[in-house]
C-alpha cells in the first residue's frame, strides 16, 4: 500500500508537470473582413462565485485556449463578478471580458451584455430590455426554449431585443425547431436581430462549444456590442454547424467546422496528463489513502 | 491491516473504524487533523480543473483549489461540530477529524466517475444527468460511513448516531442548497413554476 501510494503521488506530480508544460499560450488574432474584425465570442458564460466552476481569470485563460476573442460573464442577477473580471482583463493582453448578467425572471432569462449595474428582474421584459439599453448594453434572449418560449412571441419584444440564442439551421430536436421558428419570425419583425451561439457554460468543458462570430468595426467590447446590435453575427455549435448573416457565414464556415467535432480537444500530452492525474487520484482517494497510516 | 484505511472504511466502515480506534499508536496534532481535509481540497481542485478545462496545470489547479477550498472547510466545520458535541469519543478531536475524513471515498469515486464520463461522451449535456443519477448513491453511502463513525469513534448510542448523521448531512446539504439557490437564483424560478 505504501509503495502504491508513493507511486500515485509521483504520478500526480508528474501529470501536473506535464500538464503545465503542455499548457502553452495560444495567441489567435481575429481575422479581418470588409474592414471589420471577425471576433469569436462566447456571450453566455457563468463564473465562480456563482454557478460557474471557474473564476473570471481562469475563464479568460480557458477562452484563450479555445481560440475565443471575447467572453461575456453572465451570472444570474449578479454583475459584481463580471465587473471584476472585465476590470482585471483590461490590465493584461488576451481575450476581452465583457461585463454582463443573466437576468433570471420567472418567465424568461435574458442576457444583458455590456451593462455596469444590476438590472432588477422584477419588471416586465420590455422594461428590463429598456433598462439594459439605458446602460448601453445589448439584450439577448437566453435559451428561449426554456422556461417559456411564448414570453418572446410578441412583436414589441422582438422589435426591442438585440439577439436570440438559437440553434444552428439543421438541429432537429423539437425545442430547436421551435427556437428556429421563433428566430425566423423575429427576423421578419426585426430584420437586424442577431443570432447568437453561446455555451451557457457552468461546470463542464468546453467554453466556446457554442459560439458567436461577430463582425465588429473594431476589436473592442464596444465593437462587439455594435456588431450584435447590427445583426452581423453567425452562431456556431459544437458539431460545426453554423447559422446567421449570409456574408459572414461564408467567411466563418470553415473555421466553425474546424472547431466542431472535437477539434478543440487538448493536445496529446495534456490528455495524457489528465489520464495520469485521474489514475493517481483514484489510487490516493479510494485505494491507498493520501497519507501513511501508522496503525494500518 | 492489508488494505488502506480509506478502502476498508468504504467496504466495511464499522469494522474498519473499530480496528483503527483499537490501534496502539494514534497519530495526533493539528497537522494530523488538517492533512486529509487538505487532500480533499486538493482533490476537489483537481477534479474541477479537469472537468472545467479538460486539463490539469499548476496555475489552474492552484486557483481552482483556492476557490473551492470552502467545500472542505465547511465539511471540516460540520465534522468538528459533531465530534466536539459528543462527549464519549475514544480518540482526540484532531484524530477524530482525521478518521472522519477517511470516509470521503464515495464522493471521491463520484467525482472520478463524472470525470471518466467526460471521456466517453462528447455531448456536454449528457454528463450532468449521469452525475445527478449517481449522487444519491454517494450521499447514502457517506451516510452509512458517518453513522459508523459516530457509533464506533464517538461511541454514540444508535439514536444519537442517527441524529448526528442526520445533523451532519443536513448541515452540508443546507449549505449546498443555500449556495446553489443563490447562485442560480432559485426564487424567480420557483415563482415561474408556481405561476404556470
Amino acid at each position: 500500500v505504501n509503495v502504491l501510494r508513493r507511486f500515485a503521488w509521483i504520478l500526480f506530480v508528474g501529470a501536473l508537470a506535464v500538464g503545465t508544460a503542455s499548457d502553452r499560450r495560444v495567441i489567435s488574432l481575429p481575422r479581418m473582413l470588409d474592414g471589420g474584425w471577425i471576433m469569436r465570442a462566447d456571450l453566455h458564460v457563468h463564473s465562480f462565485f456563482g454557478d460557474g466552476s471557474l473564476a473570471p481569470w481562469d475563464l479568460r485563460r480557458e477562452a484563450e485556449r479555445r481560440g475565443l476573442d471575447a467572453i461575456v460573464i453572465t451570472n444570474h442577477n449578479r454583475i459584481g463578478t463580471s465587473m471584476f473580471g472585465a476590470w482585471l482583463a483590461g490590465r493584461s493582453p488576451g481575450p476581452l471580458v465583457i461585463a454582463g448578467q443573466e437576468i433570471t425572471a420567472p418567465q424568461y432569462h435574458l442576457i444583458a451584455a455590456g451593462t455596469s449595474q444590476n438590472v432588477d428582474w422584477r419588471q416586465p421584459m420590455a422594461a428590463v430590455i429598456d433598462a439594459v439599453h439605458a446602460q448601453h448594453g445589448v439584450a439577448i434572449a437566453a435559451h428561449p426554449g426554456a422556461p417559456n418560449i411564448s414570453t418572446y412571441q410578441h412583436d414589441d419584444i422582438l422589435r426591442k431585443i438585440d439577439g436570440i440564442e438559437g440553434p444552428p439551421s439543421n438541429a432537429d430536436q423539437p425545442r430547436a425547431v421551435r427556437v428556429r421558428e421563433l428566430f425566423n419570425y423575429a427576423a421578419r419583425v426585426h430584420p437586424r436581430i442577431a443570432v447568437v451561439g453561446a455555451s451557457d457554460y457552468h461546470f463542464l468543458a468546453p467554453i466556446g462549444a457554442y459560439r458567436t462570430y461577430v463582425l465588429a468595426r473594431n476589436p473592442t467590447a464596444e465593437g462587439i456590442l455594435d456588431g450584435i446590435r447590427a445583426g452581423r453575427t453567425v452562431a456556431c455549435d459544437w458539431r460545426g454547424r453554423s447559422f446567421g448573416d449570409d456574408v459572414l457565414l461564408e467567411a466563418v464556415r470553415e473555421d466553425c467546422t474546424a472547431m466542431g467535432h472535437g477539434a478543440y480537444r487538448p493536445d496529446r500530452w495534456s490528455r495524457a496528463a489528465v489520464g495520469c492525474a485521474w489514475l493517481a487520484l483514484l489510487v490516493l482517494a479510494a485505494v491507498t489513502g493520501p497519507v501513511r497510516e501508522p496503525s494500518a | 491491516m492489508a488494505v488502506s484505511p480509506e478502502l476498508s472504511v468504504m467496504c466495511g466502515p464499522a469494522a474498519a473504524y473499530r480496528r483503527l480506534a483499537g490501534a496502539t499508536r494514534q497519530p495526533d496534532g493539528i497537522a494530523v487533523a488538517l492533512r486529509r481535509p487538505a487532500f480533499v481540497a486538493l482533490f476537489i481542485g483537481a477534479g474541477v480543473s479537469i472537468l472545467a478545462t479538460g486539463r490539469i496545470s499548476l496555475a489552474t489547479l492552484a486557483s481552482v483549489t483556492a476557490c473551492w477550498s470552502f467545500a472542505a472547510i465547511i465539511q471540516t466545520a460540520a465534522a468538528f461540530a459533531i465530534i466536539r458535541t459528543t462527549p464519549g469519543r475514544i480518540v482526540s478531536t484532531t484524530r477524530a477529524l482525521d478518521l472522519f475524513f477517511m470516509g470521503q471515498g464515495p464522493w471521491a469515486l463520484w467525482v472520478l466517475l463524472t470525470i471518466a464520463s467526460t471521456a466517453v461522451t462528447r455531448n456536454p449535456a449528457a454528463i450532468p444527468r449521469l452525475a445527478l443519477l449517481a449522487a444519491p448513491l454517494a450521499a447514502a453511502w457517506t451516510g452509512i460511513i458517518v453513522f459508523a463513525f459516530c457509533r464506533t469513534i464517538l461511541q454514540a448510542t444508535p439514536r444519537a448516531a442517527i441524529a448526528r448523521t442526520f445533523l451532519y448531512q443536513t448541515a452540508i446539504w443546507s449549505f449546498v442548497a443555500a449556495y446553489l439557490s443563490t447562485a442560480v437564483q432559485l426564487w424567480p424560478r420557483v415563482i415561474g413554476v408556481l405561476g404556470r
